[in-house]
Protein backbone atom coordinates (compact mmCIF):
# COMPACT_ATOMS: atom_id res chain seq x y z
CA UNK A 1 0.00 0.00 0.00
CA UNK A 2 1.16 3.54 -0.52
CA UNK A 3 3.06 4.71 2.50
CA UNK A 4 2.15 8.36 2.49
CA UNK A 5 -1.34 9.18 3.68
CA UNK A 6 -1.40 12.29 1.47
CA UNK A 7 -1.08 10.26 -1.71
CA UNK A 8 -3.98 7.96 -0.90
CA UNK A 9 -6.95 7.91 -3.23
CA UNK A 10 -9.40 5.08 -3.89
CA UNK A 11 -7.95 4.38 -7.33
CA UNK A 12 -4.42 4.26 -5.98
CA UNK A 13 -5.47 1.99 -3.12
CA UNK A 14 -7.08 -0.35 -5.67
CA UNK A 15 -3.98 -0.34 -7.90
CA UNK A 16 -1.65 -1.05 -5.01
CA UNK A 17 -3.86 -3.69 -3.38
CA UNK A 18 -4.39 -5.73 -6.50
CA UNK A 19 -1.13 -5.41 -8.44
CA UNK A 20 1.75 -3.38 -7.03
CA UNK A 21 1.54 -4.81 -3.53
CA UNK A 22 -0.37 -7.99 -4.24
CA UNK A 23 -0.88 -9.63 -0.83
CA UNK A 24 0.15 -13.12 -1.90
CA UNK A 25 2.73 -12.58 -4.63
CA UNK A 26 4.47 -9.52 -3.19
CA UNK A 27 3.65 -9.29 0.50
CA UNK A 28 3.76 -13.10 0.99
CA UNK A 29 0.72 -13.25 3.27
CA UNK A 30 -2.26 -15.61 3.20
CA UNK A 31 -0.36 -18.38 1.45
CA UNK A 32 -2.17 -21.29 3.09
CA UNK A 33 -5.28 -21.27 0.88
CA UNK A 34 -3.26 -20.36 -2.22
CA UNK A 35 -0.78 -23.17 -1.73
CA UNK A 36 -2.84 -26.01 -0.39
CA UNK A 37 -6.53 -25.45 -1.00
CA UNK A 38 -6.64 -23.94 -4.47
CA UNK A 39 -6.10 -27.20 -6.30
CA UNK A 40 -9.52 -26.90 -7.92
CA UNK A 41 -11.32 -23.96 -9.45
CA UNK A 42 -14.56 -24.33 -7.46
CA UNK A 43 -12.73 -24.40 -4.13
CA UNK A 44 -10.66 -21.42 -5.24
CA UNK A 45 -13.86 -19.51 -6.09
CA UNK A 46 -15.38 -20.31 -2.70
CA UNK A 47 -12.23 -19.28 -0.83
CA UNK A 48 -11.97 -16.08 -2.91
CA UNK A 49 -15.53 -15.12 -2.02
CA UNK A 50 -14.96 -15.86 1.68
CA UNK A 51 -11.67 -13.93 1.78
CA UNK A 52 -13.06 -10.85 0.04
CA UNK A 53 -16.23 -10.61 2.14
CA UNK A 54 -14.32 -11.30 5.36
CA UNK A 55 -11.76 -8.63 4.50
CA UNK A 56 -14.46 -6.06 3.83
CA UNK A 57 -16.32 -6.84 7.06
CA UNK A 58 -13.20 -6.91 9.23
CA UNK A 59 -11.45 -3.85 7.74
CA UNK A 60 -14.52 -1.62 7.86
CA UNK A 61 -15.36 -2.78 11.38
CA UNK A 62 -11.75 -2.35 12.52
CA UNK A 63 -11.59 1.12 11.05
CA UNK A 64 -14.92 2.22 12.49
CA UNK A 65 -15.03 0.51 15.88
CA UNK A 66 -11.85 -1.25 16.93
CA UNK A 67 -9.38 1.64 16.92
CA UNK A 68 -9.55 2.26 20.70
CA UNK A 69 -8.68 -1.36 21.52
CA UNK A 70 -5.14 -2.63 22.02
CA UNK A 71 -3.48 -4.23 19.04
CA UNK A 72 -3.02 -7.62 20.74
CA UNK A 73 -6.73 -7.79 21.57
CA UNK A 74 -7.84 -6.76 18.09
CA UNK A 75 -6.12 -9.84 16.64
CA UNK A 76 -8.46 -12.02 18.71
CA UNK A 77 -11.46 -9.99 17.57
CA UNK A 78 -10.57 -10.54 13.90
CA UNK A 79 -10.55 -14.29 14.42
CA UNK A 80 -13.88 -14.23 16.26
CA UNK A 81 -15.36 -12.19 13.40
CA UNK A 82 -13.99 -14.70 10.93
CA UNK A 83 -15.57 -17.57 12.85
CA UNK A 84 -18.87 -15.71 13.07
CA UNK A 85 -18.93 -15.35 9.29
CA UNK A 86 -17.42 -18.64 8.13
CA UNK A 87 -18.93 -21.23 10.47
CA UNK A 88 -22.60 -20.34 9.79
CA UNK A 89 -21.80 -20.16 6.05
CA UNK A 90 -20.16 -23.57 6.28
CA UNK A 91 -23.16 -24.93 8.17
CA UNK A 92 -25.65 -23.60 5.62
CA UNK A 93 -23.68 -24.84 2.60
CA UNK A 94 -23.18 -28.22 4.25
CA UNK A 95 -26.87 -28.57 5.07
CA UNK A 96 -27.78 -27.50 1.51
CA UNK A 97 -25.60 -30.32 0.20
CA UNK A 98 -22.89 -28.35 -1.60
CA UNK A 99 -19.96 -30.72 -2.14
CA UNK A 100 -17.54 -27.81 -2.36
CA UNK A 101 -17.54 -27.53 1.44
CA UNK A 102 -16.23 -31.08 1.73
CA UNK A 103 -13.71 -30.44 -1.05
CA UNK A 104 -12.41 -27.39 0.78
CA UNK A 105 -11.95 -29.53 3.90
CA UNK A 106 -10.47 -27.79 6.91
CA UNK A 107 -9.17 -24.95 4.75
CA UNK A 108 -12.55 -23.20 4.83
CA UNK A 109 -12.64 -22.70 8.63
CA UNK A 110 -8.92 -21.95 8.54
CA UNK A 111 -9.74 -18.77 6.64
CA UNK A 112 -10.81 -17.31 10.00
CA UNK A 113 -7.15 -17.38 11.05
CA UNK A 114 -5.85 -16.15 7.70
CA UNK A 115 -2.99 -13.71 8.11
CA UNK A 116 -4.27 -11.49 5.27
CA UNK A 117 -7.19 -10.28 7.35
CA UNK A 118 -5.26 -9.53 10.53
CA UNK A 119 -2.34 -7.89 8.72
CA UNK A 120 -4.42 -5.65 6.46
CA UNK A 121 -6.59 -4.59 9.38
CA UNK A 122 -3.58 -3.77 11.53
CA UNK A 123 -1.44 -2.17 8.84
CA UNK A 124 -4.15 -0.21 7.08
CA UNK A 125 -7.66 -0.19 8.52
CA UNK A 126 -6.94 0.92 12.08
CA UNK A 127 -4.91 3.86 10.76
CA UNK A 128 -7.40 5.11 8.18
CA UNK A 129 -11.09 5.88 7.78
CA UNK A 130 -13.76 3.33 6.92
CA UNK A 131 -14.11 4.60 3.34
CA UNK A 132 -10.47 3.96 2.42
CA UNK A 133 -10.49 0.75 4.42
CA UNK A 134 -13.36 -0.51 2.31
CA UNK A 135 -11.36 0.16 -0.86
CA UNK A 136 -8.30 -1.49 0.61
CA UNK A 137 -10.32 -4.56 1.61
CA UNK A 138 -11.83 -4.71 -1.86
CA UNK A 139 -8.45 -4.32 -3.53
CA UNK A 140 -6.78 -6.88 -1.30
CA UNK A 141 -9.70 -9.26 -1.83
CA UNK A 142 -9.47 -8.87 -5.60
CA UNK A 143 -5.69 -9.35 -5.43
CA UNK A 144 -6.03 -12.53 -3.38
CA UNK A 145 -8.93 -13.80 -5.50
CA UNK A 146 -7.04 -13.28 -8.76
CA UNK A 147 -4.14 -15.40 -7.52
CA UNK A 148 -6.40 -18.07 -6.01
CA UNK A 149 -8.51 -18.40 -9.15
CA UNK A 150 -5.48 -18.46 -11.46
CA UNK A 151 -3.80 -21.03 -9.25
CA UNK A 152 -6.97 -23.11 -9.01
CA UNK A 153 -7.50 -23.05 -12.76
CA UNK A 154 -3.91 -23.97 -13.70
CA UNK A 155 -3.53 -26.63 -11.03
CA UNK A 156 -6.85 -28.30 -11.74
CA UNK A 157 -6.28 -28.23 -15.49
CA UNK A 158 -2.75 -29.63 -15.38
CA UNK A 159 -3.06 -31.65 -12.19
CA UNK A 160 -6.42 -33.33 -12.79
CA UNK A 161 -7.13 -32.60 -16.44
CA UNK A 162 -10.44 -30.89 -15.58
CA UNK A 163 -11.87 -27.39 -15.16
CA UNK A 164 -14.55 -26.94 -12.49
CA UNK A 165 -15.03 -30.70 -12.50
CA UNK A 166 -15.53 -31.01 -16.27
CA UNK A 167 -13.03 -33.14 -18.14
CA UNK A 168 -10.75 -31.29 -20.54
CA UNK A 169 -8.03 -33.89 -21.00
CA UNK A 170 -8.38 -37.67 -20.89
CA UNK A 171 -5.43 -37.79 -18.57
CA UNK A 172 -3.81 -35.70 -15.86
CA UNK A 173 -0.65 -34.14 -17.35
CA UNK A 174 1.03 -33.14 -14.06
CA UNK A 175 -0.70 -34.73 -11.05
CA UNK A 176 1.92 -33.35 -8.66
CA UNK A 177 0.52 -29.86 -9.22
CA UNK A 178 -2.47 -30.68 -7.02
CA UNK A 179 -0.10 -30.96 -4.05
CA UNK A 180 1.23 -27.94 -2.10
CA UNK A 181 4.38 -28.27 -4.19
CA UNK A 182 2.32 -27.31 -7.24
CA UNK A 183 0.88 -24.35 -5.39
CA UNK A 184 4.34 -22.96 -4.63
CA UNK A 185 5.47 -23.51 -8.23
CA UNK A 186 2.44 -21.65 -9.61
CA UNK A 187 3.00 -18.84 -7.11
CA UNK A 188 6.68 -18.60 -8.05
CA UNK A 189 5.99 -18.23 -11.75
CA UNK A 190 3.03 -15.90 -11.12
CA UNK A 191 5.23 -13.66 -8.95
CA UNK A 192 7.90 -13.56 -11.67
CA UNK A 193 5.31 -12.65 -14.31
CA UNK A 194 3.86 -9.94 -12.05
CA UNK A 195 7.32 -8.52 -11.45
CA UNK A 196 8.03 -8.41 -15.17
CA UNK A 197 4.60 -6.81 -15.82
CA UNK A 198 5.20 -4.08 -13.24
CA UNK A 199 8.67 -3.29 -14.56
CA UNK A 200 7.41 -3.24 -18.16
CA UNK A 201 4.12 -1.33 -17.82
CA UNK A 202 4.17 0.32 -14.41
CA UNK A 203 7.85 1.16 -14.27
CA UNK A 204 7.31 4.03 -11.79
CA UNK A 205 6.24 1.41 -9.23
CA UNK A 206 8.88 -1.14 -10.17
CA UNK A 207 10.70 -2.72 -7.28
CA UNK A 208 12.98 -5.64 -6.74
CA UNK A 209 10.71 -7.66 -4.43
CA UNK A 210 13.57 -7.98 -2.00
CA UNK A 211 13.58 -10.73 0.56
CA UNK A 212 16.56 -9.87 2.70
CA UNK A 213 17.64 -11.64 5.84
CA UNK A 214 17.71 -9.28 8.79
CA UNK A 215 21.14 -9.35 10.32
CA UNK A 216 21.82 -8.49 13.92
CA UNK A 217 23.17 -4.95 14.18
CA UNK A 218 26.75 -4.76 15.32
CA UNK A 219 27.46 -2.53 18.26
CA UNK A 220 29.32 0.62 17.36
CA UNK A 221 32.69 0.63 19.09
CA UNK A 222 32.67 3.23 21.84
CA UNK A 223 34.99 6.12 21.27
CA UNK A 224 37.60 7.07 23.81
CA UNK A 225 36.28 10.65 24.07
CA UNK A 226 32.76 9.40 24.77
CA UNK A 227 34.04 7.21 27.56
CA UNK A 228 36.05 10.07 29.05
CA UNK A 229 33.06 12.43 28.93
CA UNK A 230 30.86 10.13 31.00
CA UNK A 231 30.65 10.71 34.74
CA UNK A 232 32.59 7.96 36.47
CA UNK A 233 31.13 6.25 39.49
CA UNK A 234 33.84 6.20 42.09
CA UNK A 235 33.83 4.43 45.41
CA UNK A 236 32.27 7.58 46.84
CA UNK A 237 29.53 7.46 44.20
CA UNK A 238 28.83 10.28 41.82
CA UNK A 239 25.74 12.16 42.90
CA UNK A 240 23.88 12.43 39.63
CA UNK A 241 20.20 11.66 39.00
CA UNK A 242 21.24 8.42 37.28
CA UNK A 243 23.41 7.37 40.20
CA UNK A 244 20.64 8.14 42.67
CA UNK A 245 18.20 6.12 40.61
CA UNK A 246 20.64 3.22 40.43
CA UNK A 247 21.15 3.35 44.17
CA UNK A 248 17.42 3.48 44.83
CA UNK A 249 16.94 0.60 42.42
CA UNK A 250 19.51 -1.52 44.24
CA UNK A 251 17.85 -0.75 47.55
CA UNK A 252 14.44 -1.63 46.18
CA UNK A 253 15.74 -4.84 44.65
CA UNK A 254 17.12 -5.87 48.00
CA UNK A 255 13.65 -5.42 49.50
CA UNK A 256 11.64 -6.71 46.54
CA UNK A 257 13.80 -9.20 44.64
CA UNK A 258 11.54 -9.74 41.61
CA UNK A 259 10.74 -6.48 39.95
CA UNK A 260 8.84 -7.16 36.72
CA UNK A 261 10.75 -6.01 33.65
CA UNK A 262 9.40 -3.14 31.61
CA UNK A 263 7.14 -1.81 34.34
CA UNK A 264 7.68 1.16 36.56
CA UNK A 265 9.57 -0.49 39.34
CA UNK A 266 9.41 0.29 43.02
CA UNK A 267 12.75 2.02 42.58
CA UNK A 268 11.29 4.30 39.92
CA UNK A 269 8.34 5.21 42.11
CA UNK A 270 10.64 5.80 45.06
CA UNK A 271 13.02 7.96 43.07
CA UNK A 272 10.27 9.99 41.44
CA UNK A 273 8.48 10.64 44.72
CA UNK A 274 11.71 11.50 46.49
CA UNK A 275 12.94 13.96 43.95
CA UNK A 276 9.49 15.52 43.59
CA UNK A 277 8.88 15.94 47.30
CA UNK A 278 12.29 16.90 48.51
CA UNK A 279 13.87 19.26 46.04
CA UNK A 280 13.06 21.27 43.02
CA UNK A 281 15.30 21.61 40.03
CA UNK A 282 16.10 25.17 41.07
CA UNK A 283 17.58 24.20 44.42
CA UNK A 284 21.33 24.44 44.23
CA UNK A 285 23.64 22.40 46.35
CA UNK A 286 24.57 25.35 48.54
CA UNK A 287 20.90 26.24 49.14
CA UNK A 288 20.27 22.72 50.35
CA UNK A 289 23.31 22.73 52.60
CA UNK A 290 22.29 26.08 54.05
CA UNK A 291 18.82 24.75 54.76
CA UNK A 292 20.13 21.66 56.53
CA UNK A 293 22.57 23.72 58.57
CA UNK A 294 19.86 26.16 59.61
CA UNK A 295 17.66 23.34 60.85
CA UNK A 296 20.22 21.13 62.56
CA UNK A 297 22.94 23.66 63.30
CA UNK A 298 23.43 25.06 66.71
CA UNK A 299 26.17 25.62 69.19
CA UNK A 300 26.82 21.88 69.45
CA UNK A 301 26.56 20.99 65.74
CA UNK A 302 28.97 22.29 63.13
CA UNK A 303 27.44 23.49 59.83
CA UNK A 304 26.97 20.88 57.07
CA UNK A 305 29.50 21.23 54.27
CA UNK A 306 30.10 19.69 50.85
CA UNK A 307 32.63 17.28 52.29
CA UNK A 308 29.93 15.62 54.38
CA UNK A 309 28.33 14.30 51.20
CA UNK A 310 31.51 13.14 49.45
CA UNK A 311 30.46 14.45 46.07
CA UNK A 312 32.51 13.28 43.11
CA UNK A 313 31.46 13.22 39.49
CA UNK A 314 34.61 12.43 37.66
CA UNK A 315 37.44 10.04 38.15
CA UNK A 316 39.83 12.64 36.82
CA UNK A 317 39.14 14.97 39.70
CA UNK A 318 37.37 17.61 37.62
CA UNK A 319 34.91 20.00 39.22
CA UNK A 320 31.38 18.63 39.71
CA UNK A 321 29.11 19.22 36.76
CA UNK A 322 26.28 21.72 36.95
CA UNK A 323 23.67 18.96 36.49
CA UNK A 324 25.16 17.01 39.33
CA UNK A 325 24.91 19.99 41.59
CA UNK A 326 21.29 20.76 40.92
CA UNK A 327 19.74 17.56 42.25
CA UNK A 328 21.46 16.24 45.31
CA UNK A 329 20.09 13.48 47.44
CA UNK A 330 22.22 11.83 50.11
CA UNK A 331 21.67 8.30 48.91
CA UNK A 332 23.25 6.56 51.85
CA UNK A 333 20.62 7.83 54.26
CA UNK A 334 17.48 5.89 54.89
CA UNK A 335 14.08 7.19 53.97
CA UNK A 336 13.20 8.54 57.43
CA UNK A 337 16.31 10.65 57.52
CA UNK A 338 15.66 11.87 54.02
CA UNK A 339 12.17 12.97 54.97
CA UNK A 340 13.59 14.82 57.95
CA UNK A 341 16.07 16.54 55.70
CA UNK A 342 13.28 17.37 53.31
CA UNK A 343 11.31 19.07 56.05
CA UNK A 344 14.46 20.82 57.20
CA UNK A 345 15.08 22.16 53.74
CA UNK A 346 11.51 23.34 53.42
CA UNK A 347 11.65 25.22 56.69
CA UNK A 348 15.13 26.52 55.87
CA UNK A 349 13.95 27.92 52.55
CA UNK A 350 11.10 29.65 54.24
CA UNK A 351 13.49 31.12 56.75
CA UNK A 352 15.85 32.26 54.03
CA UNK A 353 13.15 34.03 52.11
CA UNK A 354 11.92 35.70 55.26
CA UNK A 355 15.39 37.04 55.86
CA UNK B 1 5.86 -46.04 28.63
CA UNK B 2 4.01 -46.91 25.45
CA UNK B 3 2.09 -43.63 25.81
CA UNK B 4 5.36 -41.73 25.77
CA UNK B 5 6.50 -43.52 22.63
CA UNK B 6 3.14 -42.86 20.99
CA UNK B 7 3.63 -39.18 21.72
CA UNK B 8 7.17 -39.18 20.28
CA UNK B 9 5.95 -41.09 17.26
CA UNK B 10 3.17 -38.58 16.62
CA UNK B 11 5.62 -35.70 17.06
CA UNK B 12 8.18 -37.20 14.65
CA UNK B 13 5.44 -37.93 12.14
CA UNK B 14 4.31 -34.30 12.34
CA UNK B 15 7.84 -32.96 11.96
CA UNK B 16 9.30 -35.08 9.20
CA UNK B 17 6.61 -37.01 7.37
CA UNK B 18 3.55 -34.80 7.59
CA UNK B 19 5.46 -31.53 7.97
CA UNK B 20 2.51 -29.21 8.31
CA UNK B 21 4.26 -26.24 6.68
CA UNK B 22 5.54 -27.99 3.55
CA UNK B 23 3.01 -30.78 3.12
CA UNK B 24 -0.08 -28.89 4.21
CA UNK B 25 0.85 -25.29 3.57
CA UNK B 26 -0.31 -24.40 7.11
CA UNK B 27 1.43 -21.35 8.48
CA UNK B 28 3.56 -21.12 5.34
CA UNK B 29 3.31 -17.34 5.09
CA UNK B 30 4.43 -16.98 8.73
CA UNK B 31 7.28 -19.44 8.09
CA UNK B 32 8.51 -17.61 5.00
CA UNK B 33 8.22 -14.16 6.54
CA UNK B 34 9.80 -15.25 9.81
CA UNK B 35 12.66 -17.09 8.09
CA UNK B 36 14.29 -13.74 7.37
CA UNK B 37 14.45 -12.98 11.10
CA UNK B 38 16.77 -15.58 12.66
CA UNK B 39 16.70 -13.97 16.10
CA UNK B 40 13.00 -14.75 16.47
CA UNK B 41 13.14 -18.41 15.35
CA UNK B 42 13.21 -20.01 18.76
CA UNK B 43 10.72 -17.83 20.67
CA UNK B 44 8.24 -17.95 17.82
CA UNK B 45 8.50 -21.73 17.49
CA UNK B 46 8.11 -22.19 21.23
CA UNK B 47 4.99 -20.04 21.17
CA UNK B 48 3.60 -22.10 18.26
CA UNK B 49 4.31 -25.34 20.12
CA UNK B 50 2.69 -23.97 23.27
CA UNK B 51 -0.49 -22.76 21.59
CA UNK B 52 -0.78 -25.90 19.43
CA UNK B 53 -0.37 -28.27 22.35
CA UNK B 54 -2.68 -26.49 24.77
CA UNK B 55 -5.36 -25.96 22.11
CA UNK B 56 -5.10 -29.56 20.91
CA UNK B 57 -5.47 -31.00 24.41
CA UNK B 58 -8.40 -28.77 25.39
CA UNK B 59 -10.16 -29.41 22.10
CA UNK B 60 -9.62 -33.14 22.55
CA UNK B 61 -11.22 -32.89 25.99
CA UNK B 62 -14.17 -30.95 24.56
CA UNK B 63 -14.63 -33.60 21.89
CA UNK B 64 -15.37 -36.09 24.67
CA UNK B 65 -18.45 -34.11 25.64
CA UNK B 66 -21.38 -35.80 23.92
CA UNK B 67 -23.18 -32.60 22.95
CA UNK B 68 -20.10 -31.31 21.16
CA UNK B 69 -18.81 -34.63 19.85
CA UNK B 70 -21.94 -35.38 17.85
CA UNK B 71 -22.03 -31.96 16.13
CA UNK B 72 -20.96 -31.43 12.53
CA UNK B 73 -17.74 -29.91 11.19
CA UNK B 74 -18.95 -26.30 11.28
CA UNK B 75 -19.77 -26.41 14.98
CA UNK B 76 -16.49 -28.11 15.79
CA UNK B 77 -14.57 -25.49 13.85
CA UNK B 78 -16.35 -22.72 15.73
CA UNK B 79 -15.74 -24.32 19.14
CA UNK B 80 -12.06 -25.00 18.41
CA UNK B 81 -11.58 -21.48 17.11
CA UNK B 82 -13.13 -19.95 20.21
CA UNK B 83 -10.92 -22.18 22.39
CA UNK B 84 -7.83 -20.94 20.56
CA UNK B 85 -8.89 -17.31 20.97
CA UNK B 86 -9.58 -17.78 24.67
CA UNK B 87 -6.22 -19.45 25.23
CA UNK B 88 -4.52 -16.59 23.41
CA UNK B 89 -6.31 -13.92 25.43
CA UNK B 90 -5.63 -15.74 28.72
CA UNK B 91 -1.95 -16.13 27.87
CA UNK B 92 -1.58 -12.52 26.77
CA UNK B 93 -3.30 -11.26 29.93
CA UNK B 94 -1.18 -13.49 32.15
CA UNK B 95 2.00 -12.26 30.48
CA UNK B 96 0.85 -8.65 30.71
CA UNK B 97 0.29 -8.98 34.44
CA UNK B 98 3.43 -10.91 35.29
CA UNK B 99 6.08 -9.79 32.79
CA UNK B 100 4.63 -6.62 31.29
CA UNK B 101 5.98 -7.42 27.82
CA UNK B 102 6.43 -4.73 25.20
CA UNK B 103 4.19 -4.21 22.18
CA UNK B 104 6.49 -6.10 19.83
CA UNK B 105 6.37 -9.20 21.99
CA UNK B 106 2.58 -9.08 22.19
CA UNK B 107 2.39 -8.63 18.44
CA UNK B 108 4.58 -11.71 17.95
CA UNK B 109 2.41 -13.59 20.42
CA UNK B 110 -0.67 -12.67 18.39
CA UNK B 111 0.86 -13.86 15.12
CA UNK B 112 2.05 -17.10 16.70
CA UNK B 113 -1.39 -17.84 18.19
CA UNK B 114 -3.78 -16.76 15.47
CA UNK B 115 -2.48 -18.54 12.40
CA UNK B 116 -3.53 -21.44 10.25
CA UNK B 117 -0.89 -23.81 11.64
CA UNK B 118 -2.05 -23.62 15.26
CA UNK B 119 -5.72 -23.67 14.33
CA UNK B 120 -5.21 -26.64 12.00
CA UNK B 121 -3.70 -28.90 14.68
CA UNK B 122 -6.93 -29.67 16.64
CA UNK B 123 -8.90 -29.99 13.40
CA UNK B 124 -6.38 -32.47 11.99
CA UNK B 125 -6.27 -34.37 15.29
CA UNK B 126 -10.03 -34.75 15.23
CA UNK B 127 -10.04 -36.03 11.65
CA UNK B 128 -7.22 -38.45 12.45
CA UNK B 129 -9.01 -39.64 15.60
CA UNK B 130 -6.02 -38.92 17.84
CA UNK B 131 -6.22 -39.37 21.61
CA UNK B 132 -4.71 -37.11 24.28
CA UNK B 133 -1.17 -38.45 23.97
CA UNK B 134 -1.06 -38.13 20.19
CA UNK B 135 -2.62 -34.66 20.45
CA UNK B 136 0.23 -33.55 22.68
CA UNK B 137 2.67 -35.14 20.25
CA UNK B 138 1.25 -33.30 17.25
CA UNK B 139 1.14 -30.05 19.23
CA UNK B 140 4.81 -30.24 20.17
CA UNK B 141 5.64 -31.61 16.74
CA UNK B 142 4.03 -28.65 15.01
CA UNK B 143 6.40 -26.32 16.87
CA UNK B 144 9.40 -28.39 15.83
CA UNK B 145 8.05 -28.73 12.29
CA UNK B 146 7.86 -24.97 12.15
CA UNK B 147 11.45 -24.50 13.29
CA UNK B 148 12.63 -27.11 10.76
CA UNK B 149 10.81 -25.14 8.09
CA UNK B 150 12.35 -21.88 9.30
CA UNK B 151 15.88 -23.28 9.25
CA UNK B 152 15.51 -24.81 5.81
CA UNK B 153 13.96 -21.69 4.29
CA UNK B 154 16.55 -19.46 5.96
CA UNK B 155 19.38 -21.58 4.54
CA UNK B 156 17.82 -21.28 1.09
CA UNK B 157 17.38 -17.53 1.44
CA UNK B 158 21.08 -17.13 2.16
CA UNK B 159 21.98 -19.08 -0.98
CA UNK B 160 19.47 -17.18 -3.09
CA UNK B 161 20.77 -13.87 -1.79
CA UNK B 162 24.33 -14.66 -2.86
CA UNK B 163 23.38 -16.24 -6.20
CA UNK B 164 24.07 -13.82 -9.06
CA UNK B 165 22.81 -16.14 -11.82
CA UNK B 166 19.11 -15.84 -11.06
CA UNK B 167 17.24 -14.06 -13.91
CA UNK B 168 16.01 -10.61 -12.86
CA UNK B 169 12.24 -11.35 -12.86
CA UNK B 170 12.84 -14.31 -10.57
CA UNK B 171 15.04 -12.50 -8.07
CA UNK B 172 13.62 -12.16 -4.56
CA UNK B 173 10.18 -13.51 -3.78
CA UNK B 174 9.64 -15.61 -6.98
CA UNK B 175 12.90 -17.52 -6.45
CA UNK B 176 12.01 -18.02 -2.82
CA UNK B 177 8.62 -19.50 -3.78
CA UNK B 178 10.30 -21.94 -6.15
CA UNK B 179 12.84 -22.90 -3.50
CA UNK B 180 10.06 -23.63 -1.00
CA UNK B 181 8.34 -25.66 -3.74
CA UNK B 182 11.42 -27.89 -3.94
CA UNK B 183 11.36 -28.37 -0.17
CA UNK B 184 7.67 -29.19 -0.32
CA UNK B 185 8.37 -31.74 -3.04
CA UNK B 186 11.07 -33.33 -0.88
CA UNK B 187 8.74 -33.66 2.09
CA UNK B 188 6.01 -35.04 -0.17
CA UNK B 189 8.54 -37.72 -1.09
CA UNK B 190 9.01 -38.50 2.61
CA UNK B 191 5.26 -38.85 3.00
CA UNK B 192 5.18 -41.26 0.04
CA UNK B 193 2.88 -39.15 -2.11
CA UNK B 194 2.61 -40.36 -5.72
CA UNK B 195 3.99 -37.53 -7.84
CA UNK B 196 3.58 -38.81 -11.36
CA UNK B 197 1.03 -41.60 -11.04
Amino acid sequence: MPDSKKELSPSKVLLFGTIIKNPILVQVIGLCPAVAASSSLTVALLLSFVTTVLLIICEVFASAVLKPLSSWFRVAVYMIMGLLFICPLMYILDEAGFAVVNNAGIYLPLMAANSVVALRCEKFAVKRNAFLSFYDALATGVGVSAVLILSGFVRELLGSGTVAGRAVFDFAPLPALTMPFGGFVVLGFSAAILKWFISAFLSEYSHDMPFKIKKAQKRRPQRVEEKAARPVLTAEKAVTPAAIKAEASDTAKAVIPDIPKGRESFADVLYNSMSADMFTAEDSFDDILAGISAESGGADNPPVTREDFSVSTDGNGDAPREEAERVIIPVDLDLVEEQEISRAIASGDEGGSAD
Amino acid sequence: MSGFFNMIQAALFTIFVQNLVFNGGYGSSEAIRMSAKPKRFLPFSIMIAYFSTVTAVICRALDNIKEIGKQNEAVHSAVFGVVLVLIYIATALLLKITLAPNKKFLSTLGISAVNTLVYAVPLINRRAGYGYIESIGTGIGSGFAFIVALLLINAGLRMLESNKNIPRPFKGTPAMFLYVAMLSLAFAGFAGSPLFA
